[in-house]
């Protein structure tokens, strides 16, 4: 049957390295050859880490250590690894990975009377699902006019960054935004020009944030933004910018100039016993907001009425 | 295979005290070993052994599992031991596996690869379990990748287990010490793998005349 397995091994669309315990390479299959452009006979007996130093890494070390120690298979995940070679996608449809994603596996081989002999990793090549899996989240979680998150993301993100914050006694904040007048824009302008005002609104917001908070877009001319970690009158400050970077937006229709304000209304974790009732606090400071002149921040003063 | 529903597919008391002391011997050394993998110590409590019918296992799973989201890693080994092993961690173990298990961003350990997190740590906890009790029974065993499961599922496998199939249930909580983790681990052997097991237990007392 060697001859067969020899031709399985070559054959196969799966990338395989075969190890020994110091981790020189004992086998490397054509799947590899292809991929690494590094042919058979330059790699064999040869430490892995002197081709590919970066995988001289902890992770790795820990994941070769438990195979060899426990004689376990051990899975590397897409997800959480991206890839172990760094190889160049093959796919022509790999998004915009700058390497291929790869799914990993590390397992024993074991010779007379089951001693652990070799360690063997197999490569899949999963780039092309991840690319698509991709596209499908960010279909579902962002909003397609703005391209920010929805209001599905926010409501998700919302319980889970309360949670934690709630765990960990750590700061949390809400900011709810409101476009003043955007319904006298909309009639005066058109629906287009309002499409571009949400547009650019959101990129203007968007563009002062940290990449740990969330912009959603609420509903309408109404966004929502989650800033983890943040108190409430360092939310205040975030806010007070947004308002006077809308209030700078130099916006045109035709060749005429357009002004634009926001009003907010700001809520901190801490008084919040629900995520319904973090975003009804910071709705109301919005209405607040709206209700003594527009194009202001006010903070909530507690709990929600 | 089919063992039939007698005797020979139950522990008895003394041999399930003799298996408990095996699981003390395996799960000390597996301790050891994770943490020289993890630098971190699995702190894996005593052994609970409990005979029940396969019908069964979703009660014994329910009982453990309270309020609060949980993630459950399921593995199936094979061996001359065979049978499965469920683990349950609670959501808020999360960012102390992240850290573990590899310098993962904040983003990573709260994004969709949190299911993988738990995958990796469950593949390695329940993985250097099974191994050093396949070592302390001289066994060779082999595991499927490790799945996330569902409690709904267990209902499901006991609608469809046939009744009367007696299988080994082992209940070890857990916690890694410093990493804010507890957990629960369920280990089964199935009920084929009752009558090797019994016999493996003699042969590890003979050693001790």
């Amino acid at each position: 049957m060697d001859e067969y397995y020899a031709q399985i091994f070559h054959t196969i669309d799966v990338g395989l390295v075969i190890l020994d315990k110091d981790i020189r390479v004992q086998q490397w299959n054509r799947w590899m050859e292809q991929h690494s452009s590094i042919p058979f006979h330059r790699i064999i007996g040869r430490p892995l880490f002197d081709f590919f130093p970066e995988l001289n890494h902890p992770r790795f070390l820990m994941n070769f250590k438990m195979a060899v120690k426990f004689g376990n298979s051990c899975f590397l995940s897409q997800k959480l690894n991206k890839y172990l070679f760094p190889f160049k996608p093959a796919s022509a449809f790999a998004g915009e990975f700058e390497h291929m994603q790869q799914c990993c596996a590390m397992f024993p081989l074991r010779g007379e009377e089951n001693a652990l002999k070799y360690i063997c990793i197999s490569v899949n090549d999963v780039t092309e699902t991840v690319a698509c899996e991709t596209r499908l989240v960010e279909m579902n979680v962002r909003d397609g006019l703005t391209g920010i998150y929805n209001r599905k993301f926010l409501e998700a993100k919302l319980t889970e960054e309360l949670d934690r914050a709630r765990r960990y006694g750590r700061a949390f904040s809400v900011i709810m935004i409101d476009i003043d007048h955007f319904k006298k824009v909309n009639d005066s302008y058109g629906h287009g020009f309002g499409d571009t005002v949400l547009k650019s609104t959101a990129s203007m917001l968007q563009s002062g944030l940290r990449t740990t908070d969330f912009l959603t877009r609420y509903g309408g001319e109404e966004f929502c933004c989650l800033l983890p970690e943040t108190e409430c009158s360092s939310a205040v400050i975030v806010a007070e910018r947004m308002r006077a970077n809308a209030e700078a937006l130099a916006l045109t229709h035709g060749e005429n100039p357009v002004n634009i304000s926001i009003s907010l209304g700001v809520a901190g974790a801490a008084a919040a016993d629900t995520p319904s009732a973090l975003i009804q606090m910071a709705d109301e400071a919005l209405y607040a907001a709206k209700n003594s002149g527009r194009n202001r921040v006010i903070a909530s003063r507690g709990k929600a009425a | 295979m089919d063992i039939g529903t007698g005797q020979e597919a139950i522990l008895t008391g003394e041999e399930i005290d003799i298996f408990q002391e095996v699981m003390n011997i395996a799960f000390g050394q597996a301790s050891a070993d994770l943490a020289e993998i993890l630098n971190a110590f699995v702190v894996l409590n005593v052994p609970e052994v409990r005979m029940l019918d396969e019908s069964a296992l979703p009660d014994l799973i329910r009982e453990d599992t309270g309020p609060g989201a949980l993630s459950i890693v399921e593995q199936s080994y094979w061996g001359k031991l065979s049978g499965k092993t469920v683990l349950f961690f609670p959501a808020s173990a999360r960012e102390g596996l992240a850290k573990l298990f590899g310098e993962f961003s904040r983003e990573d350990a709260l994004s969709c690869a949190e299911k993988e997190i738990f995958l990796e740590a469950g593949n390695f906890i329940a993985g250097g379990c099974i191994a050093r009790l396949a070592d302390c029974l001289d066994d060779l065993i082999t595991y499927t990748a490790p799945r996330s499961a569902e409690i709904r599922e267990r209902d499901a496998d006991k609608e469809t287990a046939p009744a009367l199939r007696r299988i080994a249930a082992v209940r070890i909580p857990f916690s890694i010490d410093q990493h804010d983790v507890s957990g629960l681990l369920i280990l089964t052997a199935s009920h084929e793998s009752i009558p090797w097991l019994k016999a493996s237990l003699k042969r590890f007392m003979e050693q001790y005349g």
